[in-house]
């Protein structure tokens, strides 16, 4: 087996939790997506002093948290989202969270195909395209606030319905 | 404290939309700094916002920024990665070298290619895990060589330039070798030693802190970790490599079997599976599974189990010889009434798996003592023999199914 496509393997299948992990202690998408860019030119990189023996998920993650100390240290200037110590606290919280992040996940699949078609066709506007939603205010006369209300509810929605799900299966950290 | 979940709900929203003004940012990192529970939530919120992301774009494999903004090396870096990505998944030969013969109890296999455990898989690189104390699994390679996973563990199966590597994380593995080619011993590393095979029949017994040895066929080479010193270890002999270099690491023969045995719990008997409490018992230990425990088959939706098990053979101890009407005697407490499901597996005499015995009872009292004869516990596979007389304890469990009832257990003894 060549160490590169384990390498390639194991990005491909827990690239996902690496950058759920990064957008909880960067939460601005953009911002977060430019470090998750980083962290795996940085595990390439750093791919031979990997232990097969332990999780990926771990090894991966403290490289992402390096990688989220050194663009706040860049940031410097600008206004950081969160304190350093609510980073630190986050950093540790996230471990318990990590182990149900694929159930979290095949559980709001579920969850989604319980919309109505209208809650469905906005949560497609507003991760989909960008600018559509601003477009279906202008076209539906619904005002911008309304429709970021309604995406407020259907979130809350769906984050019940994912915890609902979770607690039915068995699942204790839900 | 329980925070006000509106409230979070609301500045979680305006924070994943960037539209969150100052002071509520100071009220959001309040909440979080001040609430666990409110982090919980954070997670949740913002794992979910994550996931409406992805679902509505394509999966990226591997992320690269546009040329223009990143450096030539980041660039050739990110790329080389998408090229070996492409090249390697194209290009991988099939390199199935062992097939899954049987297996019962919560086991999982996990690979590359997301196969699920099935008896007849064929399989190459990967994981196999037992998740409670009646786990079993049998993997047989192309030469024939078997190896055998017993109760709670892990076991990575590789290979490499046709040399076969067992990486055992923890619990009990049982090999039967067939002869290697020569320069190619087959390879088994566990967290304090690495042994090596040209042809026999061996028990390895592993967790984080040493690893037990014994040999009833050929001979084994064993390196210990800790200080690299090595030890060749012949036909009914056995050794233990710890990592703490100080401890003996010589061959001995076999030492004499007991038909008796005692948990010694107050005095920091290491247990497989369960926490250690500050009083001297030990508290079951929560797992998720995902396959039915009772039947061997994959479960759509998880169970949890709360799992204690003992190691009666385990490093200081005198193998356990099973013999005649013995019953397991189970002192413990629990904090709401339940069924406890109660078993042990025994390896043949002279090594490789003979079966797992199980049953289960009603637990109604906070303090308990349950008495069980050996005899009424009866095979968790029709292949398993009936009474495993004159072969080797290796394995007690008691554990609670989804309902996690407090069990402690404050000891366990195998009476005559």
């Amino acid at each position: 087996m060549n160490p590169n496509s384990d390498f390639v393997r194991l990005w491909t299948r827990h690239q996902a939790d690496v950058e759920r992990y990064l957008f909880s202690m960067i939460p601005r998408q953009a911002d977060a997506a430019e470090v998750l860019q980083d962290v795996s030119v940085l595990l390439w990189k750093k791919w031979d002093q990997y232990d097969a023996d332990r999780p990926f998920i771990p090894w991966a993650i403290r490289f992402a948290y390096l990688e989220v100390l050194k663009w706040r240290q860049k940031q410097a200037r600008e206004k950081l989202v969160f304190s350093d110590a609510l980073v630190e606290q986050l950093n540790t919280r996230f471990d318990d969270h990590c182990p149900l992040n694929e159930a979290r996940t095949k559980a709001l699949e579920n969850c989604l195909s319980k919309l109505g078609d209208q809650e469905r066709k906005w949560i497609s506007m507003r991760y989909g395209r960008h600018g559509a939603i601003r477009e279906e205010a202008r076209k539906s006369g619904i005002s911008m606030h309304k429709l970021y209300y309604a995406l407020e509810k259907i979130r809350s929605t769906l984050l019940n319905c994912v915890t609902e799900s979770m607690r039915k299966e068995g699942w204790n950290e839900a | 404290m329980k925070p006000d979940i509106d409230r979070l709900n609301y500045l979680l929203t305006r924070l994943v939309d960037e539209t969150i003004a100052d002071d509520e940012l100071a009220e959001l990192e309040s909440l979080l700094e001040r609430s666990p529970k409110a982090q919980d939530h954070y997670f949740h919120y913002l794992g979910l916002h994550n996931d409406l992301q992805s679902s509505q774009h394509e999966a990226i494999t591997l992320p690269v920024k546009p040329a223009s903004r990143m450096s030539f090396a980041k660039f050739a870096a990110a790329a080389a990665i998408i090229f070996l990505g492409i090249a390697l998944i194209a290009w991988q030969p099939d390199e199935r070298f062992a097939t899954i013969v049987d297996y019962s109890g919560p086991v999982s296999w996990s690979d590359a290619g997301g196969n699920q455990i099935k008896v007849g898989l064929k399989v190459g690189a990967g994981t196999l895990e037992g998740a409670g104390g009646e786990s079993w699994v049998e993997v047989v390679f192309a030469d024939g060589t078997e190896a055998q996973l017993s109760g709670i563990g892990q076991l990575k199966l590789g290979k490499r330039d046709n040399q076969k590597l067992l990486h055992l994380s923890g619990g009990s593995l049982s090999i039967d070798a067939q002869p290697q080619a020569a320069g190619k011993p087959l390879r088994v590393f566990t967290p304090s030693a690495e042994a090596e095979v040209l042809g026999t029949q061996f028990n390895v017994l592993a967790n984080a802190y040493s690893t037990r040895l014994n040999v009833n066929e050929g001979l084994v080479k064993v390196k210990r970790l800790s200080d690299g010193s090595t030890e060749q270890v012949k036909a009914n002999h056995e050794i233990t490599a710890a990592l703490e270099a100080e401890t003996d690491f010589v061959a001995k023969r076999r030492r004499q079997s007991s038909f008796t045995w005692q948990s010694d719990l107050s005095r920091g008997h290491r247990v497989g599976s369960g926490t250690l409490t500050a009083h001297g018992t030990v508290r079951a230990e929560t797992h998720l599974w995902r396959g039915d425990f009772r039947i061997g088959e994959t479960l759509e939706k998880p169970v949890l189990l709360h799992t204690i098990t003992f190691h009666p053979s385990a490093v200081h101890q005198p193998r356990i010889k099973i013999q005649g009407e013995q019953s397991l005697v189970f002192k413990g407490r629990i904090n709401q009434d339940g069924q406890v499901h109660i078993g042990y597996s025994a390896n043949l005499w002279n090594g490789g798996l003979y079966g797992k015995y199980k049953t289960s009872r009603n637990v109604t009292t906070p303090s308990f003592e349950i008495v069980i004869p050996l005899s009424d516990m009866k095979p968790t596979k029709s292949v398993f023999g009936d009474h495993p007389d004159g072969h080797e304890m290796i394995h007690i469990w008691i554990q609670s199914v989804k309902k996690d009832i407090g069990l402690e257990i404050e000891s366990v003894e195998l009476l005559p």
